[in-house]
């Protein structure tokens, strides 16, 4: 019973309230009608245009069984150059104003991609107002790149470490000048995405190269995976820890974390306020999130949920970096968190024992994912 | 308006490029609209309190379900498939202009002829609520809300907070989330329709909240004694899965 892409094309899709008035529907109604008919006089008609003798691997993404599919952009395919060329230029400080700072700086590999800060160091020991995140699975995250959702995608973020001053504080035109006269990048532009000259070397298509790089840094050996897959075990506090996790027990307290921090991705992309920030009214909050974008007041001290794979190597914690350990985190939802009238309400007091506690922080450690951080292709390529 | 027409546009486009045959008729376009109401008032998130049983009083930070299975109704009691899922969810709906406007499902290319109702199905049917999120390309109604413990999606999920002693504060965290096989339930609707190629038809629906939680008297979820249940407690999930279907009405 599959009617979503049948052939009569009953589409159905759930929006929010736009002004729909029946006049501008059937207006648009013929509009699209007109345009269609021009598409499909061009796509019947249409002879193959002729292939060039550059072409690039297909890049054989193995995307885990048990996540969501990932969602790639038609105009930017993986290749297994594009990703290479990703590789070398996220590893490369000389995309920095002074040459010292590459994307690396704050998203380490050992890491699993963050920088173990409580606020990221840029260009000239510059602090930056926020966290850095970890990369793991950012390929999945669809609703909003940043801790506010700000950045559409992978390609679009790309494009801005570079020119913010806490971070790389360079800009484009000169990024650009020294790829296009590098001994090594013209060659590897060419085999990414068959540019004639190095002056077509440009912003854009080092953004693709890096969000290609980006799609393949895929955790998902985790033990909680292998013990999914029936390739290993939980010990007793583990398994007691998980039931506590995904309140899958009666007999044993509930955490709620499951709502939000939803399994496999361990996020649901959504943005809310989890509490950590005690207000006196939603315009207080020190870093406003979600809502210095949105400007919806009650999308204020809101930001997205971060991941919880590989959380303990990604200490400290928070937008803010407030908490330095796990004890801490759990003790602040213990709490119940504090309250504002965005406080999400599944975010509760706890009725934890220290077991319950230490049980929750040792299912939370099977999310480490060792095989990721040190994947080969993972690594800095200039220190092989 | 632009990201529908850009849909539209696709979607027509797809449709067309893939028969390459532009004699087909276009169909119809029918759009099912859905007002959240509570207690008759248009039902806003955060903003609006709203009085409850017992001098208590409520405020909303999200409600949302599922439909399955939704298609119309011929004479001859054939039917016309318009979704097989869909997600309505008022969380974005943050002031009673938006409310006023509702969340509308558009369906296109549907065949003209008369139809006498409309069925759905209140949750993830069951042979979808046996699929998970590994299933599906975002976005797609499908991509979340599932709950991995219990193997199946979260069908209606209702959480907010409660002023429980009338003094104008809302400490109580209510979450009420809903969902399985044994809950999900279809609902037909009867209304005549003449549905013509190339012209719009919009249905509107109703639910409203209060009814969801409440059916008067003595007989409401008391938020005094309970405020969250997540499909745990019989007599909460299946009280609410009751209330939801009787209160869903078409206008
Ligand atoms: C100076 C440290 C620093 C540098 C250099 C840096 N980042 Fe970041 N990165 C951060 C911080 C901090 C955030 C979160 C910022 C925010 O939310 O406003 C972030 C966020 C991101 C995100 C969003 C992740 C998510 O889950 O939404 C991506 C992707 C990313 N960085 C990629 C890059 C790339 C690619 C480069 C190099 C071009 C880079 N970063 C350079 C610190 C840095
Ligand atoms: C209402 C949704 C929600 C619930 C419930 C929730 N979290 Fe979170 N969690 C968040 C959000 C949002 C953040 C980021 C907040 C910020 O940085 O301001 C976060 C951050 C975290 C972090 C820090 C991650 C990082 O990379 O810095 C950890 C660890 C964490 N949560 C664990 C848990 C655990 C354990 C539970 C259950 C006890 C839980 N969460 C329940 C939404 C939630």
């Amino acid at each position: 019973m599959r009617f979503l892409w049948n052939k009569q094309a009953f589409r159905l899709f759930a929006q929010n309230a736009f002004n729909r008035k029946l006049l501008s529907v059937c207006a648009g109604l013929f509009f699209c009608f007109c345009a269609a008919l021009f598409m499909v006089s061009a796509t019947c008609s249409s002879d193959a245009p002729e292939k060039g003798a550059w072409s690039a691997t297909p890049y054989p993404l193995k995307e885990p069984e048990h996540f969501v599919k990932m969602l790639m952009p038609s105009d930017n395919p993986l290749t297994v150059e594009g990703v290479d060329l990703g590789r070398q230029l996220f590893f490369d400080p000389l995309l920095s104003m002074n040459g010292a700072i590459s994307c690396a700086s704050c998203h380490l590999p050992q890491n699993a991609f963050s920088d173990g800060k409580a606020f990221s160091i840029g260009v000239n020991g510059q602090q930056g107002p926020r966290s850095s995140m970890a990369l793991a699975n950012v390929g999945y995250y669809y609703k909003g790149l940043f801790w506010d959702g700000r950045s559409k995608s992978l390609e679009d973020q790309a494009l801005i470490p570079v020119r913010e001053p806490h971070e790389m504080n360079s800009d484009w035109s000169m990024v650009e000048l020294k790829l296009r006269n590098h001994p090594k990048y013209p060659e590897l532009f060419y085999k990414a995405f068959g540019i004639a000259e190095p002056k077509e070397i440009t912003r854009f298509l080092a953004a693709k190269a890096i969000a290609q790089f980006e799609r393949t840094l895929i955790s998902a050996n985790a033990k909680y995976d292998q013990v999914l897959a029936g390739k290993a075990t939980f010990t007793e506090a583990e398994a007691r820890g998980r039931m506590i996790f995904f309140d899958a027990s009666d007999e044993l307290p509930k955490s709620e974390c499951g709502h939000c921090h939803v399994d496999p991705l361990f996020t649901n992309l959504d943005f809310f306020n989890n509490g950590i920030q005690q207000v006196s009214s939603l315009e207080d909050f020190p870093d406003k999130g979600r809502g210095k974008i949105t400007k919806i007041k009650y999308d204020n001290g809101k930001f997205r949920v971060p991941t919880l794979r590989n959380i303990e190597l990604t200490a400290p914690y928070m937008h803010d970096g407030r908490f330095k350990t796990l004890d801490e985190v759990l003790e602040h939802y213990i709490s119940g968190g504090h309250s504002a009238e965005n406080l999400n309400p599944n975010v509760r007091q706890l009725n934890f024992t220290g077991r319950d506690k230490s049980d929750l922080i040792a299912f939370l450690k099977t999310l480490t994912d060792t095989s990721f951080i040190h994947n080969p292709a993972f690594k800095n390529p200039f220190t092989e | 308006m632009i990201k529908k027409l850009l849909f539209l546009l696709a979607s027509s486009g797809l449709l067309l490029a893939a028969d390459c045959n532009d004699n087909e008729p276009i169909g119809s376009v029918l759009e099912i609209n859905f007002k959240g109401t509570f207690d008759n008032a248009p039902l806003v998130m955060y903003e609006s309190a709203y009085p409850y049983e017992a001098g208590m009083a409520v405020k909303l930070q999200l409600f949302q379900f599922y439909l399955s299975d939704i298609v119309l109704l011929k004479e001859d009691g054939s039917s016309v498939p318009l979704s097989d899922v869909a997600l309505i969810s008022f969380k974005d709906i943050l002031t009673p202009a938006a409310a006023a406007q509702g969340i509308t499902l558009n369906t296109s290319g549907i065949p003209a002829g008369h139809y006498t109702g409309l069925r759905m199905g209140i949750g993830v049917a069951p042979n979808l609520n046996s699929t998970s999120p590994a299933n599906y390309t975002p976005p797609h109604p499908l991509d979340d809300n599932y709950w991995s413990a219990s193997s199946g999606y979260v069908f209606i999920k209702i959480e907010g907070n409660a002023d429980t002693s009338g003094n104008g504060e809302f400490p109580a965290k209510l979450t009420f989330h809903t969902g399985a096989n044994d809950i999900y339930k279809e609902k037909t609707f009867q209304k005549h329709m003449e549905l013509k190629d190339g012209a719009l038809l919009q249905l509107n629906f109703n639910i409203d909240l209060k009814k969801v939680l409440s059916k008067g008297g003595s007989d409401f979820l008391d938020f005094r004694q309970v405020t969250q249940d997540h499909n745990n407690n019989p007599s909460i999930y299946t009280f609410i899965a009751t209330n939801f279907y009787d209160a869903l009405s078409l206008e």
